[in-house]
């Protein structure tokens, strides 16, 4: 039975937001006027109110690169292609802008600038810190039942740093944007826009985004190491924590490469150093596997908390404990190993055959955790109570989703195949299902099923399953398509196609709206709980670790008195989640304590 | 297991002090911060924090050793001529330099365990000094000559090369001609090269000894910092966390500079 | 080999003759009403690559990837199967909790452990196998020569004869290059500015080309199956042939403003016609105009018209005697461009140290030819340009401009 004497029965009326036993108010009560709002947030080192300002920033700048995206779908719907109007003058059609006077060249210029800005957004700026910097900041503290993180200040320079890095972004996309690709590949990122800055101020943000990746995996590793309740040994840990844990050794071992990396980068544009440059003997290989080694490890940064969500959702949905345990912890340790043995899959095309080799049989290692992970979660539903919610639904569709993108993952890490793939439209689209079949959905749902802890309301769960719908739809029929594109031939990053390749693009284009509309359905959402929504009781779906003991939005210090924990995240077998009426949740009398 | 009240009055801080009529030393008074349960746990925290950066650090820089290795790999020729350019008796002078520093450094932590408060912030100056005096030797005597062929007066250096005649600063600096114009260039002409991969090398020892040398100046401006905090009294015998941490990140730039001194300097 | 009878239904919108022999705007086919299994898989197939694979070694890796297609959708439909069926089965009803059952089972973990990793095993080693094929050329192989440059390719023939011939795709004038089918090919490929790759989708493979050192790629084309709207090939013996099979090569790592447009046909032709083709491409025979003009079509018209047209770098058509302004703010007068030496000087310094002197309202991109062109092409090319230029001493009789090299 839980010990924890501070679960608010959030139904009862007068116990919401701002009316804590201690007239304490929550993290999110106002202190003072606008101003000092203002600058309590500013300056804040409340773990949660940073988790909510990066969730504000991603969620701005998904957007924004969401934009980019649109303009280079509408641009692909067509070839260019010159015809003979009526008059006999031929005309340029197709392209994206079509200005007098414009050459080709200069519309594929600003379609590169297009995709590099996707690129760039999307990865620096959304989906490396996305779940972690946001979710995981918010919750971590939370979960292990500590008052905050391990360095708080260093919490708020992360922040900061964070800020600076998309602001350097935003400049160089004011100044015109790059056109290099998100991987910067020298010699083109070297020369160029020879005598712009702009390059120079995209590649800095990434720098400098790279630090609060840095500082944030550091303040999350020490925070797992040294502050969990007592009680909590590592098994007794939530599968989120251990996906951040994991997370963070990886941003701690890698981000400083893609550092020094960038920062060579920078000084070749500035001082000519020619490490990357072949005219003065350099070796343009050398930065991709610079630039992979810190690359690959990454994408597992931007999977791993999202499977820590999913664990989440899909035990406290199912009220059941989540099957194999040990296996997950450890699967996420084993994913976040290899990740860092594998980034010669990216150079197939540019390496030797041993290199190519070996990393082949290696990248096919790093499936194998994750198909782990797969099985459990599914392996979890049998003989659950299944709630169907929208958490439960991104649930469902991040396992479908994903799914597809690990198993197209293996025509190319095979050797052969991939000779043909690689730098196709078939890794555009693989990576799109992993990265936002996985990553995104795992954030909406996630953002669903932690929405009313942060904020103490309820979003309207009918809208939010339409959105989730439309999601769903629109993205399939976005990228599948593309899946037919690369194996046909197109390659990517091209701003004009010949002409077969038209149909194909067109349906490609057409889902990308229906993905837009259900993710404008969600905004509104989320946006009218905030100003209409009711008020949301401390534990509404029933789940059993800590951050369902505390209140919805929870106070400052998170707990009134330090928890004690006596049992597991997931024994809902023998546990009553708090708050939650017996009556509601009745145990049957022949079940053993321990669930076996 | 003793539950923590939550006092509001940190604020999540650490470095809180007692009652205003409390007159003991700031050491002494020191409470942790109000998410720890107790000053080991804090200390054993930052010490924890501090290693995971150095890791960082380290892998920051290994990128610039494997640029060299690689490089080396493949021109060796040039990699001696380069490191030919090098005074290995200026870089022995700053490793000393560096060396004293991380024996100062190490010696103030052991001062504030135990209570000498005078002798801490007099090894804490002397590091910083150390660390300034690094830079320092740097820059005058290995950068500037190298980039425009002007020479301290008093560098022995000057006797190995033909006097010119031309000064500057009022005869503090002298010109050697032909020496210059080994500096990063726009259009990547390095005349005095033999061999043609000559520019790698140079950028490979610019590169490291640059973005070192920037650590240095960080890690020095970190020491001051302490150093301002020890003048208050701060660090005693049960509270000494920042003097170690800092001490820790100044060894790691101590030992990055002892593997860079021996590839850059004393392997031809 | 099961027989498609088909149906074609053509869901583009592309007006169809456009992309020239290339233009397989067909979607996807319907089966007969025999609508076998195997006429599925088919179809499948060329849902997924459009047809067969026409290089040897293609049709294993297709099969990898149908092979590795059929287990994911096993694997996949397995599992989301039971996803929907426990979801459904054990939906949530009021006042009950979930049942009993073991929360790990030893056993079934290690069996989904290492039974997916044999499966990996088994096809790490297919696409090894599959990949050794592509990386090793077998003896005797044509060698031939790649040039990637941005944004355009240039090969070079075994004895030194480069392409003439371009086809008309979309706006733009893409080299062909004739391959005899059934023999070897091996490609040893380098670029001279940044990193481009080289890939023939119809052969399934492609392989990064570097600035800094020699990568290879090799193939062989199967033999061509023409496509009727074959435009027929003049022959160096006069005749005329239209039994080739055209493939596109794309390029396919990302390199600037026409990466897109860095398009090329290879020409797969019996071996006999080859060696006719390649009869009429020598550059001996021609003079310096005709040099120039086939350094012009081959190296230099991706980024510079002929006739006036603005491209990424300037016209070539009226320079001689005219004035040119750079972005220094000198200037060279008409009178000064109209004095032999000092043109051809400037026309020298701009083939060989391009970045000099650029032309005002044009960027700095153009990569050095000092070291790729010899003295003879460069005297062809100074000549060329000079019979462009309506101020050309023989201006009565100046070459209009012509866009489209003979065929």
């Amino acid at each position: 039975m839980t010990t924890l004497d501070n679960a608010k029965l959030g139904a009862i009326p007068g116990h919401g937001p701002g009316h804590g036993h201690d007239h304490e108010g929550s993290y999110l009560t106002p202190k003072g006027g606008f101003w000092t709002t203002v600058w309590d947030w500013c300056t804040t080192i409340d773990h949660k109110k940073l988790g909510v300002m990066y969730l504000a920033s991603v969620l701005f700048l998904f957007f924004l690169g969401g934009v980019a995206a649109m303009a280079v779908r509408l641009e692909l719907l067509e070839p260019v292609r010159t015809i003979a109007g009526a008059d006999g003058v031929a005309r340029v059609t197709g392209q994206l802008f079509q200005v007098d006077g414009w050459s080709k060249e200069a519309n594929n210029n600003i379609y590169n600038r297009l995709f590099t800005l996707h690129g760039t957004i999307m990865v620096f700026m959304v989906i490396v810190p996305g779940i972690p910097s946001a979710l995981g900041n918010f919750l971590l503290p939370i979960l292990i039942g500590a008052k905050d993180v391990a360095f708080p200040r260093l919490n708020l320079l992360s922040w900061w740093v964070y800020a600076l890095g998309s602001m350097f972004a935003i400049i160089s996309i004011i100044m015109g944007g790059v056109d290099t690709g998100w991987t910067f590949y020298t010699p083109y990122s070297t020369t160029t826009d020879a005598d712009a800055m702009k390059v120079v101020y995209m590649v800095l943000a990434a720098f400098i985004l790279g630090f609060s990746s840095i500082l944030t995996g550091l303040n999350f590793v020490v925070t797992v190491h040294k502050l969990r309740a007592p009680g909590m040994g590592w098994f007794d840990m939530p599968l989120f924590v251990w996906a951040i844990y994991s997370t963070a050794i990886i941003q701690v071992l890698a981000t400083p490469v893609i550092g020094i990396t960038l920062l060579l980068l920078i000084f070749e544009r500035l001082f000519n150093v020619g490490i990357f440059d072949p005219r003065m003997g350099g070796d343009p290989v050398l930065f991709q596997h610079f630039f992979w080694f810190y690359s690959h490890p990454v994408v597992y940064v931007m999977i791993l908390p999202a499977m820590g969500i999913i664990s989440e959702i899909i035990s406290v949905h199912s009220h059941k404990k989540i099957f194999g345990y040990r296996a997950m912890a450890f699967a996420s340790l084993g994913i976040a190993a290899v990740s860092f043995v594998v980034w010669g899959h990216h150079m197939f095309a540019s390496m030797g055959e041993l290199a190519s080799t070996i990393f082949s049989a290696l990248t096919f290692l790093v499936a194998i955790p994750t198909a782990v992970k797969v099985f459990n979660w599914i392996g979890t539903l049998y003989k659950g109570s299944i709630s169907m919610n929208t958490p439960m639904l991104y649930a469902l569709i991040f396992l479908f989703l994903f799914s597809i993108g690990g198993l197209t993952g293996l025509p190319l890490g095979a050797l052969s195949t991939d000779l043909h793939l690689t730098d196709s439209y078939f890794v555009v689209a693989h990576f799109h299902y992993v990265m936002m079949g996985g990553t995104i959905m795992a954030l909406v749902g996630g953002l669903h099923h932690w929405w009313p802890k942060m904020f103490g309301k309820m979003y309207n769960e009918r809208w939010a399953m339409f959105g989730a719908v439309l999601v769903f739809i629109g993205f399939n029929i976005t990228f599948f398509t593309q899946f037919f594109l690369g194996t046909r031939g197109m390659p990517r990053r091209y701003a004009t196609y010949v002409d077969e390749f038209q149909t194909l693009h067109q349906i490609s284009t057409l889902g990308s709206f229906i993905l837009l509309v259900g993710f404008l359905v969600h905004l509104f959402t989320f946006i009218h709980s905030l100003v209409a929504g009711r008020p949301a009781p401390a534990n509404p779906w029933g789940g059993l670790s800590l951050e369902w003991t505390v209140e919805s939005p929870p106070i400052e210090h998170n707990f009134h008195k330090e928890p004690i924990v006596t049992h597991g995240p997931y024994d809902f077998d023998t546990e009553i989640p708090p708050g939650w009426d017996p009556k509601d949740y009745p145990v049957p009398p022949d079940a053993k304590p321990g669930g076996h | 297991m003793t539950t923590i009240d939550t006092q509001a009055g940190n604020g999540g801080h650490g470095t809180p002090v007692g009652a205003a009529d409390d007159s003991r030393p700031l050491h002494q008074r020191y409470k942790q911060a109000s998410h720890y349960r107790s000053k080991e746990e804090e200390f054993d925290a930052c010490k924890l924090g501090m290693w995971l950066f150095l890791t960082t650090e380290v892998l920051l820089f290994a990128g610039i050793f494997c640029a060299y290795a690689i490089f080396r790999m493949f021109y060796p020729q040039a990699f001696s001529n380069g490191s030919a350019h090098l005074d290995w008796k200026v870089g022995s002078i700053n490793t000393v330099v560096l060396l004293i520093s991380s024996y100062t450094m190490a010696t103030a932590i052991h001062n504030a365990q135990l209570n000498q408060q005078a002798k801490l912030k007099f090894n804490l100056l002397v590091t910083i000094a150390c660390g300034l005096a690094f830079v320092f030797i740097k820059v005058v005597f290995e950068y500037i000559p190298k980039w425009s062929g002007y020479f301290l007066a008093i560098d022995p250096a000057l006797s190995h090369h033909e006097k010119s005649g031309i000064t500057a600063w009022g005869g503090l600096f002298q010109f050697v001609e032909g020496y210059g114009g080994k500096r990063p260039g726009k259009w990547f002409d390095y005349p005095f090269a033999q061999d043609p991969h000559e520019p790698m090398w140079w950028s490979i020892y610019y590169s490291g000894t640059a973005i070192h040398a920037l650590h240095v100046v960080i890690g020095a401006s970190l020491i001051f910092y302490v150093y301002l905090k020890a003048r208050k009294g701060f660090y005693g015998p049960k509270h000494y966390t920042g003097v170690e941490v800092i001490g820790l990140y100044w060894h790691l730039v101590d030992l990055i500079w002892i593997f860079l001194f021996p590839l850059l300097y004393l392997v031809h | 080999m099961s027989l498609l009878s088909t149906v074609l239904v053509n869901l583009s919108t592309s007006a169809p003759g456009l992309s020239g022999g290339l233009a397989r705007d067909h979607f996807f086919s319907l089966s007969s009403p025999t609508l076998l299994a195997q006429g599925f898989l088919e179809w499948l197939h060329l849902l997924f690559f459009r047809e067969q694979s026409r290089g040897v070694h293609g049709n294993d890796s297709d099969e990898l990837f149908m092979d590795i297609w059929w287990l994911s959708v096993f694997f996949f439909v397995v599992l989301m199967v039971l996803m929907v069926y426990w979801t459904i089965k054990y939906r949530r009803r009021s006042g009950t909790i979930a049942q009993p059952s073991a929360s790990h089972n030893t056993p079934l973990e290690v069996a989904w452990t290492v039974i997916p990793l044999g499966i990996l095993a088994v096809i790490f080693f297919r696409g090894f196998h599959g990949y050794m094929n592509h990386a090793v050329a077998p003896a005797g192989a044509i060698e031939l020569d790649l040039q990637a440059q941005k944004w355009d390719w240039l090969v070079t023939y075994p004895d030194g004869e480069t392409s003439p011939v371009k086809k008309r795709v979309g706006d733009k004038d893409v080299p062909i290059f004739v391959v005899p089918a059934g023999v070897p090919i091996r490609m040893k490929m380098h670029s001279i500015d940044v990193i481009h790759s080289f890939w023939v989708p119809d052969f399934r493979g492609k392989f990064d080309v570097m600035p800094n050192r020699y990568t290879s790629y090799w193939f062989q084309a199967d033999q061509p199956n023409p496509d009727p709207t074959n435009v027929p090939m003049k022959l160096s013996d006069g005749t005329e042939f239209t039994a080739y099979e055209d493939h596109w090569i794309f390029c396919a790592e990302y390199c600037g403003d026409s990466h897109s447009e860095m398009t090329g046909i290879i020409r797969a032709v019996p071996e006999d016609v080859y060696k006719k083709v390649l009869k009429g491409w020598g550059t001996d025979g021609l003079s310096p105009v005709e040099l120039g003009k086939r350094m012009w079509a081959t190296r230099c018209s991706s980024c510079h018209s002929n006739d006036g047209k603005t491209g990424t770098g300037p016209t070539w058509q009226n320079i001689y005697g005219h004035e040119v302004e750079f972005t220094d703010g000198t200037k060279l007068t008409g009178e000064q461009l109209s004095d032999d030496v000092e043109y051809a000087n400037y026309l020298r310094e701009s083939i060989l140290y391009p970045s000099k002197r650029i032309v005002k309202g044009y960027p700095n991109q153009m990569a050095s030819f000092q070291g790729l062109l010899d003295e003879k092409q460069i005297v062809g090319i100074i000549a060329y340009i000079k019979t462009l230029s309506d101020k050309a001493p023989t201006a009565a009789s100046a070459v209009p401009a012509d866009t489209t090299p003979a065929q």
